[in-house]
Order: structure tokens, then C-alpha cells, then sequence
């Protein structure tokens, strides 16, 4: 006999596998008896692999096939009445979620706190997947973008240059071609009504390509003539309340008259172009003409305001099309030697989930930034799902018993295993709902903090599929969380369980473990310090000298107003001590920029430029260095300017007294002479470094006055203001304080520290709670140890530090880590910020990781110090 | 009469009742294949005793533990009285063909 030789194992194996419950015991002993004789008559190998044959005959034949199927309705088989067993494994689930009540609050708060930045994503992402879906030519719709290089930077941007359309509308794919141009913006008046609105000058087959639905007025003749136009129904009732908008002519300055054609149903939200009113594009040709707009829709250069979207021919494809654009940019190089024009194609269903763009329609979110939101997501939903694993893992020693008499007395593999998810899948069940609450709450948050940016935003709006989602997501995650413990229990050997005798393989996870929480408290330590810089940065940029005075000045905005007018009026009012006027409000963001030449043949450079009157530099506390302010009596011909340091410096002199009178060339050849320089100060925000800026006399620009106020009553100042002004205008009064204005640029740090320190709490409440688990866990296991220590004259501050020790050691080496790593980032990325700031300060530094460590040893004494008070007597006789 | 007797079902049936109460897997497919001289797949002939146990021809029981065989235990056959029936009656159905047959009976010399 051929004791020593065994089947195959594999084979064996992979039969019992297959046939599961199956009674096979018999088939597998005549294996063996055939494998045994084979054995004395053929070559090991032969006889083997005849083993592997009658397997796989047995397999696919119909006697096991038929075992299978009785053993799967046997009385004990687990297939059977599983609704019985599901009630069960959520009563159990259930009982042993009570019975640990700490270790499931910190689960549930845990996974809780995990999931509610993924449900802010899953809202993010499945709004703008909805975005354009509206559009029923959504597939055949694309819009050209452009790219330019000039010798500084490439840009992108989302418009295209206007001539571009006639050339790309000879192509056969094309089926309409529409151009658009968004200056159509205004106060639209009727009937004494203003209403500002915003839209488009289009080509009339805008109507055709979007599914933009006209409710009244003729399709066919609805943009037919130049001064027709379209209103949103919102907005016709607001302007026309109840009277039939058709054949109403309104106003819109400087435009001038137009005829309302039609009326537009509104456009669902989520559509990336946004508009009131949409009018002719022939009108904005004309307005070209007759120069009340720029004349540029036929610059090749110019990319301000012009979109082109081309819908292609049914079942055409854009490769043909997308080759041509690419040659007529470059047939076109030749007329712009200074910038290099490159047109390309852009999918209806890639402008909003794509790259940025300057002036781009809607909200657009960037592949990076989702990468980034995601990023940020996992970072902060993976640590809670280790914990949870971590905890109910350290829990088995606790339940091996339960799971052994299970075992025993029939429960199968895969019983255990679903006993273990559902109990996963009920914590995370509990836990989603207390983050939906959460979810809610920091929705609107999010939509705050996003309001800035994105001109139209994403509405969030909760949908039943979006529930849905967070509710598959939910479940998916719990089923990963579970997978692991739920393994681990389902492998467990009944006798080993019943004996206590577990394979004590806590201790070589201990590692993995520690490393994670590392990695935790990292992440903790790297979002506070994130707080702690930013808003040294929001105190700094708050703080910061901007060079001028910003108390108690109120910038009225003149609209219609007469300027001298409003000056007499103002100045008759006590409270009003000082009176300027300018073009722009000062210290915030601008782009007022204009071209000067030194001499007539020298480069041209980049000025800044503010309109401004006599008054100005006193009212403002503006220092002059050099020179004198404009005098009172200015030349009709506009023949000063006064300038900053920086200018002089451009200009090449080392002195201030050396610029005056020196003269430079304006970008429409006037020649001015320097009268004064002034000392430099912020005239945008802090976030751009100070340049050459200058101050010019132009009445005709002017859009503001500056009123310095002295009074007691703010209110009732501004009430006098608003009567006086209502003399001159019928537009509404518009007036803000300076410092409010000024203040409103950096209020973005309160939402990114609101934010960014949500994350944080989110992180080192994780951290912490995993922590607590990890401490709770190690102190129980460690019970006995403490009293014999204690018996033996340990003290409770020696028991209590053996204990904590490992866990401050962990802390430590996350400051390690994170410190530097924080550091850098914030180094190298201040800057880009903010030119002006306040740099990363040892006391932020110091701050973070203080309250890191406070946080942490809150955690660990919390359990320690108990422990180590126990009474020994007590503790060793816990069994 | 339930059902047609195959030519290997009945084959495996008369192999059951010539081993008594101790015919299992091997012993019948080693049986066959030296009277035969072919030979059976380990596969049909377990889907062939499975499918005469569901016709109700053989009963079979699990044995004790082996000593040989990795101590697996053995499944026996045995013929109920159905069985015996039907394989009575496909001989007697076999005795009158022959009967009526016109060939001399010569015994095989193979």
C-alpha cells in the first residue's frame, strides 16, 4: 500500500469548494481508491492526473449536481427561510450594538462625521452631471475655445475670436453656427421701472441649437429684426407685472430702444448660460458701427466677450472640423505677430466638468479641484472606516466566545460573515442618518463659501436620486468596513474561539495600526496649522496700512447724477467735510489699466489708473512726496498726472523731484506732464503687488463720490444723503463705506478658515475617537498588568505614563512629519495668495501642535488615569 | 412500469445484485469494465446510480469508516423490489424477442 501518496490537494479542494455542503464523502473515498490503485499500476503523475479528470468528470456531472441541489434545501441548511435568519442577525446586531455602547457611539460618530464630506461630494458631482441635460442637441452641441501665448503666459479661454465663425460656418459638417457676444447688460427700463439685467446678443439659430423654449411670440421672427429681444418670464413679470410684454419697447442705456419679441420660459438652473433677456446680435453690430460699443468683433486678438457654439449635422463627427480649426488659426497667425491665437473644439458635456477658462459661462469645476475634493473626501471618510475596523477587530477577543457556540452548533461561514456585515451596515445606517443632518447643515456652508466664486453656483438641490446615492454609498462603505472583522470572525476555528485561545494576531496588525493613526494625527495637525495661518493671514490683511485713511469715507455711486450737482447738494449737509469724486472705489480688486509710452517711439507699459479730482489725495490722507496736487483750475485738454514711487522708479529716476514735469504719452497719444508723485499705497487689495499707478483729471470718468463723513448718526446721514441724491437721479442710491468695501475682500478667509477648520474638526475627531478605541482597548487588555504593577509599589503617574507612552510617542512623530511638510506648503504658497502677507509664524506653529497634543492627552488620560487609580483587589479578580 | 431500462442502467443494476449487500462506486465500475472490457467514466456512473435511486430501483446506505481509502467511508447499493421488477421484466420482454427470434444461440467464444 501507498500510504504516503495523497490525491492531489488542489483537486480535492477545489471538489469540497464546489460542492460546499454537499454529502460527497463516498464520491472522494472512490477517488481515493481508484487514486490508490492507479498508483501500483502507472507513474505518479498519470495517476494524478487522472485524479484531476474524474474531479472534473464528477463536477459536471449530474450525481453531484443533484447532491448539491439536496443538500441546498436540507433542513439545516442555511438557504433555507432567510428571512428568519436576516431578523435574527439584526436582533443580534442589534443587542451587541447596546451592549457596547461607547465602542458604537464611537463608530457611529465616527463613520458619521467620515461620510458627511463624501455626501457633500456626491452632491457636487451629481450636480453637475446634471448640468446641460436639459439641452436636448446636448451631443452634437460644442462650443470653440482659444488658446493664446504672448511672450509672458498661455491662457485659455472659453470665448473665441468673432471674425472665426464666418470661416468655421463653411464647413459641411456644421448645422447652425451660433455667435454670442454677453455685453448686453443694463438697467432695462420701462415705465419708470430699472431692472438690471444680463444676457446675450445672439444669432437668431440660438433658438434652434438650445432647448431654450420660447412660451410667447413667433420662433421664425422672434430675432429677426436688430432691436428685438427676449425676456426670461421672471423677469417680464417683474418689469411688465401684468400687462402682455409683446410689442413693449423698452430701454436699455447706452443701447438704446428695443422691441420685446418674444418671451422665454425660464431656463432650469442648471444650465451653464445664464441670461434675463437675449437680444440680436445684428443690433450688436450696429452699436459696433455706431460706436457705442468697442469695435472689435473684427480683431483676431480680442477675446473679451465673444462665444462661438456650432452644432454639428446629425451623425457627423468633429474630427474633420476640429483639423480645420486648427489651420485657420494658423493661417491667421500671420495678422497678430504679438499673440498666438489657437482655436479648438470644446464638447457641450466638457464645459462644465472641464478645464478653466477665462471668462467662462456658469460654474466650472476643474478635473484638479474635483481630484483635490476627492482627495480631501477619502482622506477624512478612510480613517473612520479603520477605525471601525480596528475596533471591532480588538473586540473579537470579546465576542470569540458567541461566534464559538455559534459555530458549533451549526452556524455556517457565511452565516457569520452576514451577521458581521449587517451589524456593519446597521452602524453605518445609523450613522448616515445623524450625517445628513450634518449634510445639511454644511450644504449651505459649502454654498457660502463657493458663492464668490462662481458667478451662477451649484443649487445642491436634495433630489431622490441623490438620496439614493448616499444611501448606496453608505451601504457600499459599510460593506467595506465590514469586510475585513466580518473575514476575520468567519475564519475563526469554534474550538480555538470556545478555548480563548485566538490567534493573537492583534499584536502583528499593531504596526499597521500605529502607522495609521500616525498618518491620522498627521492629517489633524496639518488642517489646524492650516486654520492657525490662515488666520494670522485674515487678522494680518485686515490690519495691514493700505497708505490711505478708510475710516468714515462713503463711496455714493453716481450713476446719472451730475457730479458738480451732487457736490453742492453734499456739501450743504454739516455732516459732510470733505467732498472727492473718482472712477474707481479704492483698494479693492480692479483691473483699471491703461498703456503709456515714455517718448513716441519707446515701449509701451502696463499703468494703473485712477480718474480722480482735487480733493481726492487730501480726502484720502494720500501723502505727497513730491510736486503738487492738480490745481483748481484744470485745462479742458486733460495735461496732468500725478504718480506714485513705483512710476518714478519705472521711469528710471532715483529721485522724486527729478519726475516732475518730466511727460509721458497716454495710450490715445495725449502727452501729460508728471505735477506730483505720491508716497505708495494699496490702491487695489493686498493680494497684488504695488505697481506704477497714476492719478488723471477726467471729469467724465468719474463714478463715485467720495464723502468723508463726521457724524454722530451714520443713518440718519446717509438718509439726508439718499434725499439729496434722489433730486438728481431716478436711479437707485448706492453707498458703501470704504472699509467695508475693503473688508469684503478678504471676508473669503472666513469661509476658507470656516472650512478648512470644519475638515479639521472632522479629522481630529476621527483621530481622537480612533484613539479613544485604540486607549479604551489596550487598558481593558491590560488590566491585570496594571494591578500587579500596583501591588508591586508602581504609582499612579508611573502607571499611567507606561500606559500612554506608546500613544505619545505616536503623537510626536506625527508633529515630526506634519511640521515641516505644513510648513513648506504654506512657504510656497503664501505668496501666490497674497503678495502682502503675514508668513507662517512659529506662534501658529507653536499653537497647532499644543492644542494636537492637548487633544491627544485629553484622550489617553481619559482612560489611563482611571485605570491606573483602580484598585488592584478589584482588578485582579476581574475574570 | 416506470420508465425504460437504458442498456448501462440495466447493466449496473444486474452488477448490484450480483455483488449483494456489498456493492459500491468501485467495486461496480471495476466489475463492468473487466466484464465489458470498456471503459466507465467515474462521472456517468454516479449520474447513473443517482438516477436509479430516484427511480426508485436501489436504496443505498453510507458504510463505516474505511481503513484504507483515507478512511472514507463507503455508499452501498442494493435493489429494492422495484428494481427487481423492472429488471424481471426487461428480461422476460428480452426472453420472448428471443423466442420469436429466428438465430441460433450460440454462446460467445470471446
Amino acid at each position: 500500500m501507498n500510504n504516503q501518496v495523497q490525491p492531489p490537494r488542489a483537486a480535492v479542494r477545489l471538489f469540497r469548494w464546489y460542492c460546499n455542503d454537499a454529502l460527497v464523502e463516498d464520491m472522494l473515498g472512490d477517488l481515493e481508491e481508484i487514486f490508490d490503485n492507479n498508483l501500483s499500476k502507472m507513474p505518479r503523475w498519470k495517476a494524478q492526473l487522472k485524479y484531476w479528470i474524474q474531479i472534473i468528470d464528477l463536477i459536471t456531472s449530474y450525481s453531484v449536481k443533484k447532491r448539491k441541489n439536496d443538500s441546498a434545501f436540507h433542513l439545516l441548511s442555511n438557504t433555507q427561510n432567510s428571512t428568519t435568519m436576516f431578523k435574527n442577525y439584526f436582533k443580534v446586531a442589534y443587542r451587541s450594538l447596546l451592549k457596547q455602547k461607547l465602542f458604537t457611539a464611537i463608530n457611529v460618530i465616527g463613520i458619521a462625521l467620515g461620510l458627511s464630506i463624501s455626501l457633500l461630494m456626491i452632491a457636487v458631482i451629481s450636480d453637475i452631471l446634471e448640468y446641460d441635460k436639459f439641452q436636448k442637441n446636448r451631443d452634437s452641441i460644442y462650443r470653440i475655445i482659444t488658446k493664446t501665448y504672448d511672450k509672458e503666459s498661455v491662457e485659455h479661454w472659453a470665448t473665441s475670436p468673432a471674425p472665426a465663425a464666418e470661416l468655421v460656418s463653411e464647413f459641411s459638417e456644421i448645422k447652425h453656427i451660433v455667435k454670442m457676444n454677453n455685453q448686453l447688460e443694463g438697467e432695462v427700463h420701462y415705465n419708470g421701472k430699472y431692472i438690471p439685467m444680463y444676457g446675450f446678443f445672439v444669432d437668431p439659430a440660438f433658438l434652434d441649437v438650445f432647448s431654450f423654449e420660447l412660451i410667447k411670440g413667433d420662433l421664425s421672427t422672434a430675432l429677426s429684426q436688430p432691436n428685438n429681444i427676449l425676456i426670461t418670464e421672471s423677469e417680464s413679470i417683474k418689469l411688465f407685472s401684468e400687462e402682455d410684454p409683446l410689442g413693449k419697447v423698452v430701454s436699455i442705456e447706452p443701447y438704446g430702444e428695443f422691441v420685446v419679441t418674444g418671451v422665454l420660459k425660464d431656463h432650469p438652473k442648471k444650465s451653464h448660460i445664464h441670461f434675463d433677456i437675449i437680444g440680436s446680435y445684428q443690433k450688436y453690430t450696429q452699436l459696433e458701427q455706431q460706436q457705442i460699443l468697442p469695435k472689435l468683433s473684427t480683431k483676431w486678438d480680442h477675446l473679451e466677450d465673444h462665444y462661438t457654439y456650432i452644432q454639428l449635422k446629425d451623425g457627423s463627427t468633429p474630427d474633420n472640423l476640429i483639423n480645420g480649426i486648427a489651420q485657420i488659426s494658423k493661417n491667421k497667425q500671420a495678422n497678430s505677430p504679438n499673440i498666438e491665437v489657437n482655436m479648438e473644439l470644446q464638447a457641450m458635456s466638457d464645459i462644465t466638468l472641464g478645464k478653466e477658462l477665462n471668462r467662462s459661462l456658469g460654474p466650472q469645476w476643474d478635473t484638479i479641484s474635483m481630484i483635490v475634493f476627492g482627495v480631501m473626501a477619502l482622506f477624512i471618510l478612510i480613517p473612520a472606516c479603520f477605525n471601525y475596523a480596528n475596533i471591532s477587530m480588538a473586540r473579537a477577543l470579546k465576542r470569540a466566545k458567541e461566534i464559538g457556540v455559534r459555530k458549533v452548533v451549526g452556524g455556517q461561514k457565511q452565516q457569520i460573515f452576514l451577521q458581521f456585515i449587517v451589524e456593519t451596515m446597521l452602524v453605518c445606517l445609523i450613522s448616515f442618518a445623524l450625517s445628513y443632518v450634518l449634510f445639511t447643515y454644511l450644504r449651505v456652508e459649502f454654498m457660502e463659501f463657493l458663492a464668490p466664486a462662481s458667478a451662477a453656483g451649484l443649487s445642491l438641490e436634495i433630489t431622490p436620486l441623490m438620496i439614493g446615492s448616499f444611501i448606496a454609498f453608505t451601504l457600499f462603505t459599510g460593506f467595506l468596513i465590514g469586510i475585513i472583522p466580518a473575514l476575520h470572525f468567519a475564519k475563526m476555528k469554534p474550538l480555538n474561539a470556545l478555548k480563548n485561545k485566538l490567534p493573537t494576531r492583534v499584536s502583528g496588525k499593531f504596526n499597521m495600526k500605529k502607522a495609521l493613526m500616525v498618518v491620522q494625527f498627521t492629517l489633524s495637525l496639518g488642517f489646524i496649522m492650516a486654520v492657525a495661518i490662515m488666520l494670522d493671514q485674515y487678522r494680518y490683511s485686515l490690519n495691514h496700512k493700505m497708505g490711505f485713511e478708510q475710516e468714515n469715507v462713503l463711496n455714493v455711486k453716481l450713476h446719472d447724477a451730475k457730479y458738480e450737482q451732487l457736490k453742492t447738494e453734499a456739501s450743504k449737509l454739516s455732516e459732510v467735510t470733505a467732498i472727492s469724486f473718482s472712477s474707481t472705489i479704492v483698494g479693492v480688486r480692479s483691473h483699471n489699466f491703461t498703456w503709456i509710452k515714455q517718448s513716441d517711439h519707446g515701449d509701451s507699459s502696463q499703468v494703473f489708473q485712477i480718474f480722480a479730482d482735487q480733493n481726492y489725495l487730501d480726502l484720502h490722507e494720500i501723502q505727497l512726496l513730491a510736486g503738487k496736487n492738480f490745481p483748481s483750475e484744470m485745462p479742458k485738454q486733460e495735461s496732468y498726472v500725478i504718480v506714485n514711487e513705483e512710476f518714478v522708479a519705472s521711469l528710471g529716476y532715483e529721485n522724486n523731484n527729478d519726475a516732475l514735469g518730466k511727460t509721458v504719452i497716454l495710450e490715445n497719444g495725449t502727452e501729460v506732464s508728471i505735477i506730483g508723485v505720491v508716497q505708495n499705497f494699496h490702491y487695489t487689495d493686498i493680494r497684488n503687488e504695488i505697481k506704477p499707478m497714476f492719478f488723471r483729471y477726467d471729469p467724465s470718468q468719474f463714478a463715485y463720490a467720495n464723502l468723508k463723513l463726521n457724524t454722530p448718526d451714520v443713518f440718519s446721514t446717509i438718509d439726508k444723503l439718499e434725499d439729496e441724491y434722489e433730486k438728481l437721479s431716478e436711479r437707485e442710491f448706492q453707498a458703501t463705506f470704504l472699509s467695508s468695501d475693503i473688508n469684503d475682500v478678504y471676508v473669503w478667509y472666513h469661509y476658507f478658515v470656516k472650512m478648512v477648520g470644519f475638515l479639521g474638526f472632522l479629522a481630529i475627531t476621527i483621530s481622537c475617537l480612533g484613539l479613544l478605541g485604540m486607549v479604551v482597548f489596550n487598558v481593558e487588555s491590560r488590566t491585570k498588568e496594571v494591578g500587579i504593577r500596583k501591588v508591586h509599589g508602581a504609582s499612579v503617574k508611573k502607571i499611567a505614563f507606561i500606559l500612554s507612552k506608546e500613544y505619545i510617542s505616536m503623537a510626536a512623530l506625527s508633529v515630526i512629519i506634519a511640521v515641516p511638510l505644513t510648513y513648506a506648503l504654506f512657504d510656497f504658497m503664501l505668496p501666490y495668495m497674497q503678495h502682502y502677507n503675514a508668513g507662517v509664524s512659529i506662534g501658529a506653529v507653536f499653537l497647532s501642535i499644543l492644542f494636537l497634543l492637548v487633544m491627544v492627552g485629553l484622550t489617553i488620560s481619559s482612560q489611563t488615569v482611571k485605570a491606573a487609580k483602580a484598585n488592584p483587589a478589584d482588578t485582579l479578580k476581574y475574570e | 412500469m416506470k420508465g425504460y431500462l437504458g442498456e448501462f442502467e440495466e447493466l449496473v443494476l444486474l452488477t448490484i445484485a450480483a455483488f449483494g449487500n456489498e456493492a459500491y462506486g468501485v467495486a461496480i465500475k471495476e466489475d463492468i469494465e473487466s466484464r465489458t472490457n470498456r471503459s466507465i467514466s467515474i462521472g456517468a456512473l454516479h449520474s447513473t446510480l443517482t438516477r436509479l435511486e430516484e427511480k426508485k430501483f436501489i436504496s443505498s446506505w453510507l458504510g463505516g469508516a474505511t481503513s484504507e481509502r483515507g478512511g472514507r467511508k463507503k455508499r452501498f447499493f442494493n435493489l429494492t423490489a422495484e428494481g427487481k421488477t423492472a429488471l424481471s421484466k426487461s428480461k422476460e420482454l428480452r426472453d420472448e424477442l428471443w423466442s420469436m427470434s429466428q438465430i441460433d444461440i450460440k454462446p460467445a467464444h470471446d
